[in-house]
Formats: C-alpha cells, structure tokens, sequence
C-alpha cells in the first residue's frame, strides 16, 4: 500500500484518499482544489516515524458544512492551542519532596498529552530576557521576568485538538493550585484579512 | 506543515521513577557542601542556592527527560549558581574576598566533581553541620527545626506540620536560629579531641528526639511522622558512616529506630486506629528493616559500653524476634527495664517496666509498681498511666475500675486517634 490520507473534518468525518512517498505537498493542494475551502493539510508519520508510504495524512479543519456557509464565513477553525503557564516565582517556596512530586505530575501530564499526539511543541522559558520596545528610539530592558508574578514560564502548542479539549488539558496543570495560572489561545490559521479577501473573491468568481 | 512528532525528545514519564525523596536528599546534602564554601554565616544563602538548583531541575526535566545521573546534575548545577554568586559577590563587595579565595582553594584541591575526595568532602561537611546544628548553645526545639530544615530539607510549612506549629512560627524560630549561629560564632567543625565524645552525645540526643517525635502518636499526620522517623534513621546512618561518629552508641542508636520504626505499618488498623502489640499483625512489620536492626545492635555490643539506646534496642528487638505476642520473652524484657530504671529515674520508664512486671508477675503486681509511681507525684495527669491501669483492672475482671481509668485517660488525651481507642475501651467495660 503506498499509503492513505483520512480527511478529517471539523465534524469528525473521515476521507480517505492514497498518496505516494513524497507526495505530501501535493496532497494538501489537492485537498484544497477538490474542496476549494481552507482545509489544513497535515501528513501524518508511518511506524518508522518518516513521512511516506503508509503515513496517514490528517485533513483537519474543514470549516463548514456546505459551500455557502463556508465561503461568507471569515472565521476559520483551529486546531492549534497555546498554553501558557504564568507565574515564575511560584516555585521558590516549595519544598523539595513537593518540588520532586509536582515535577512528577507535570512530567506525566506532558508525557501522556505526547502519547496521545497532542504536543506540537512545549517549552520551559528561562526567567532572563530583554525588552524591546519604542520610546523615542528603540531600546532594549532588562525583562519584567524578574520581578514579575505574572512572566511566562513556559508553553505547550496543542496540535489537533479544539478549545474544550485545550482547556481540559489546562485544568490538569498539576500547578494550579500552587498559583500558576494557564492562558489558552487559539493559534490563527490564516491570517483573517487574506481569509476575507479570499472568500469575497470566490462568491464574486460563483455568482 | 507536517505532524511528525519531534523524535529528538527524551522520553519523559521516567522523571516520575526518580529515586524517592531524590530532592530532599540532595537538597541536605548540598546544604552540607555550599556550607563547607560559604562559611556557616551564610546558611540561608546555601539553602537558597540548593532550592534554586532544585527548581530549575522541575523546570526543565518534565520537558527534556532525566540526565542520567540527576543528582550530579544538582550537584554541578548548585555547584555553579554557588560559584556564580561569589564571583558576582566578589566584584561587588571586595570583603568577601576570603569566601572567594576559599572557593579557589577548593576547586583546585578537587580536580573535578566526580573524584572520590568530594565523597568524603560531603561526609565531612554533613557531619560539621550536624554537629553545628545540635551545637549545645542552641536550644534543643530549635536543634530540631534547623536540622530538618537544613539536613533534611524540609520546608517551614512541612516542619510546622510535623510539630503542630504554624508555618510561621517555624520560619521565625529558623531565622533566629540561624542569627543566633552567627552571634554565638559556632563553628562549621568536627569537634577534636575529648570534645567530639561529648558532642557526638549531644547528637544523638537530637537525633533520638527527632525519631521520638515521629514515633509518638502524640501529634502530627501519619504520613508527615513516618517521614521524620526516616530522616532520623538516615541522618543517624550518615554518622555511622563517619570513622569518627561509628561508635557502639551510635549503632545501637540506629538498631532502636530501625527496629521500632519496623513495627510502624502494623501500629494501626486499616481506618487509623491504634492497634495494641498483642492485635498487631506481625506479618506487616518490616523484614529488612528488623534484619538491618539486628546487625546494628551486634555492632553496638562491640566494645564495654552500655548506653540506655543499647537498652532500649535490646527491648524492642525481644519484641521483634518474638513469633507471636504470647512466645514474648517477658522475662528478659523486664531485666532490660531494671537496668534501664538504674540508669533513668524517668516515671515514663517507671510506667513502661510497669508493664513488663504485669506481663511476668501478673496484672496486680503491675497496679502495684504504677502505683509507686503516682506517690512519687508525677505522671497524675498522664493519659497513658490511666490506659495501662485500666488494663490491668480489666484482666483482674474489675470492669467498673477499669471503665474509670479509661474515661480519665480519654479526658487526658487530644490526640483523635488515641481518644477512637479510649472511647472503645471505655464502652468495652461499661455493661
């Protein structure tokens, strides 16, 4: 079998389609001329964690249901989230039998949501930093990160998921209750403007 | 864009098998050793290095998996916030000088981290800070305090909830603790001479308490006590470990912690309540823990000393070698309590060797000895002087004496756990 894509949609609907090794970048044009809509193509890993062969390409992000919708709406659907764990000081005051255990709980969490494949990325975020910024000039400060109860310690990108799901995973932050606050956001897809361009262009190109 | 996951990644889930109480252990010991650099004037700042290493451990280990030695890593890492620190404190504040050269003079002798001579450096740090710990001019509450803060590395809060204090209450004794460390100049040694058989005592005696009060059903959470017996025990270990501090005392220290803490899992029963010797499931009590008491108390026989630790040993392991409670050696445990009453005139030992005659002379004869206790005056509102009167009474069928001894031991006691066993016992006897 040289490999299948499953198409998933917003609502979960499977399409399959093969491709060859190599073919990915074709794959998502193609995904998107047959469909004409702002698909998000994704190419999955074979066994040996390559992509080609048998990969599985995930199509996920289809926005509506039927054309019309699809092409008046300017929103589209994410499948990206970002946590953000705020709070960098919060850790100072434990003990370190606590420190062992919540590094425990934080290390299970993280490996279980990597299991399961949602993990795109995540990171710790060193305390030091600069400031850029505008006054009269550009200039470069010292980070508010030392100070600040409010500095960012660290992310994980969520990859297909969606926002119920992303904010579950953020109430299982193990540091919670110690202080830690955990801001979720939607990645953007497409920048908005060019979306709205795009759509204005094809109702005009159909009527 | 695609969705390969990034293969480079450690597997994390391994951070959550790391060597139980990694971090508290590490933590005393690197006190020890940032101590041994920036001099015992400076105690908070290693505890506040040693918690920074720690915390930029949790910080990163979730995301990138273990190193493989993760205790070197803390190591190195306390290592190089230290030396950052005086180098910084060096620019700044040309006084410090001497710290700085002493650091110099320490890199210099070690060629790297890992060689054997920083083994021993640890064990001669720990065993300076012990003994500046349980320095005798500090008062014994806060002996304890400050070497589970800083041996142990314990928090404020944690501390607190093991002696039924507030947190801070422990951080206030802690800080005056330290102050008074620096106005009294106690020293960062290892006492010489006749002084070291004096102050290795005063160690013990810490030591002793410490397990003591994780013992005791007195106070504090399960949990939180069980852990102080350990501290106790490996604290008492680590001295062993020291040619010096490996005395017969010290061994037959750490036989009676080992082989009382043993019968710790059978000292109650699946909903907390006290379990009495006779009902404990011997089953439960720790194998390896009563072995490893046992080679102790034959090291502690090396020699002509006898101290009351080499007592109370002997009595806790004729209880643990004893199959059943009714194949106890009653007899030799009783010739233990006389010889420990020579040595103590202590009521609470007076009570204890109560028993003991009750069990070999019967329960009128254990009345008798308890009340030779209570003319002498002591122990009147002692819970536990009326616990045990209420047993013997009710072995001689006196249910209505009995029934008595029990409510006035249950008005004595606070503890939740004590009054549930009490409140039984009274209700036993009452029809």
């Amino acid at each position: 079998m040289d490999g299948c894509a499953i198409v998933v949609a917003a609502t979960p609907r499977y399409e399959i389609c093969r491709f060859k090794s190599g073919q990915s970048e074709k794959i998502r044009q193609n995904a998107v001329l047959n469909n004409g809509s702002p698909f998000v193509v994704r190419l999955g890993q074979n066994e040996k964690g390559s992509e080609c062969g048998k990969a599985h390409v995930r199509i996920v992000g289809r926005a509506k249901k039927d054309n019309k919708d699809r092409y008046m709406n300017t929103q589209t659907t994410t499948s990206e989230y970002m946590l953000l764990f705020r709070g960098t000081h919060w850790d100072k005051s434990l003990s370190p039998e606590e420190l062992q255990n919540v590094m425990g709980q934080w290390a299970e969490w993280l490996d279980r949501l990597n299991q399961q494949g949602k993990i795109k990325s995540a990171n710790p975020l060193l305390d030091e930093g600069k400031i850029v910024s505008w006054k009269k000039s550009q200039t470069v400060a010292d980070g508010p990160f030392a100070e600040s109860k409010e500095a960012i310690g660290g992310y994980f990108l969520l990859q297909k998921s969606d926002l119920d799901e992303a904010l579950e995973i953020a109430k299982r932050c193990p540091a919670l209750k110690y202080g830690v606050t955990v801001e979720v956001r939607p990645v953007a897809e497409q920048c908005p403007p060019s979306v709205r361009v795009k759509s204005r262009r094809i109702a005009h190109a159909s009527a | 864009m695609n969705e390969i996951q990034d293969n480079n990644r450690v597997p994390v889930g391994e951070v959550s098998r790391l060597t139980e109480h990694l971090f508290r252990v590490e933590a005393g010991k690197l006190v020890s050793v940032l101590t041994g650099l920036f001099g015992i004037d400076h105690l908070q700042l290693a505890e506040d290095v040693v918690q920074e290493a720690l915390v930029r451990a949790f910080r990163t280990w979730p995301y990138y998996g273990i190193p493989e030695n993760p205790a070197a890593w803390i190591t190195q890492t306390a290592k190089n916030l230290a030396y950052d620190l005086l180098r910084r404190e060096k620019l700044f504040r040309e006084k410090q000088g001497e710290i700085a050269i002493s650091v110099e003079q320490r890199s210099s002798n070690s060629a790297g981290d890992d060689s054997p001579l920083f083994d021993t450096e640890i064990k001669d740090d720990r065993l300076r800070l012990i003994f500046a710990c349980c320095h005798p001019l500090i008062a014994q509450e806060s002996q304890t305090a400050l070497a589970l803060r800083t041996l142990c590395g314990f928090s404020a809060a944690e501390i607190a909830k093991a002696f039924l204090t507030t947190e801070a209450a422990i951080a206030k004794r802690l800080t005056r603790t330290r102050q008074k460390i620096r106005e009294l100049r106690i020293p960062f040694e290892i006492p010489a001479g006749e002084e070291f058989a004096v102050r290795l005592n005063g160690v013990l005696q810490t030591l002793y308490l410490l397990f003591n009060e994780g013992y005791k059903a007195s106070s504090g959470e399960n949990l939180v006590r069980e852990d102080l017996c350990c501290e106790a025990i490996r604290l008492a270990t680590s001295l062993i470990e020291h040619p010096m501090a490996n005395q017969p005392r010290t061994h037959a220290l750490v036989a009676l912690m080992l082989l009382d803490a043993a019968r710790l899992p059978a000292r109650v029963d699946a909903e907390g309540n006290i379990l009495r010797l006779k009902e404990q499931e011997r089953s439960k009590w720790s194998r390896p823990m009563i072995e490893r008491g046992i080679i102790h108390l034959g090291q502690a026989a090396a020699g002509d000393e006898l101290s009351e630790y080499h007592i109370q040993a002997g009595i806790a392991a004729c209880h643990c070698l004893a199959e059943n409670y009714q194949s106890t050696d009653w007899s030799r445990i009783l010739a233990l309590y006389d010889q420990w009453t020579s040595m103590n005139n202590s009521p609470v030992i007076a009570l204890n060797r109560a028993v003991a005659i009750a069990a070999v002379n019967g329960p009128a004869a254990g009345i008798e000895a308890i009340e030779a206790i209570k003319s002498r005056g002591e122990l009147g509102s002692y819970y536990l002087l009326y616990a045990v009167l209420g047993e013997f009474e009710a072995q001689l069928h006196n249910f209505e004496a009995a029934s008595g001894h029990f409510r006035k031991a249950f008005q004595l006691t606070e503890v939740k756990t004590e009054r549930v066993f009490l409140s039984k016992r009274v209700r036993a006897f009452r029809s």
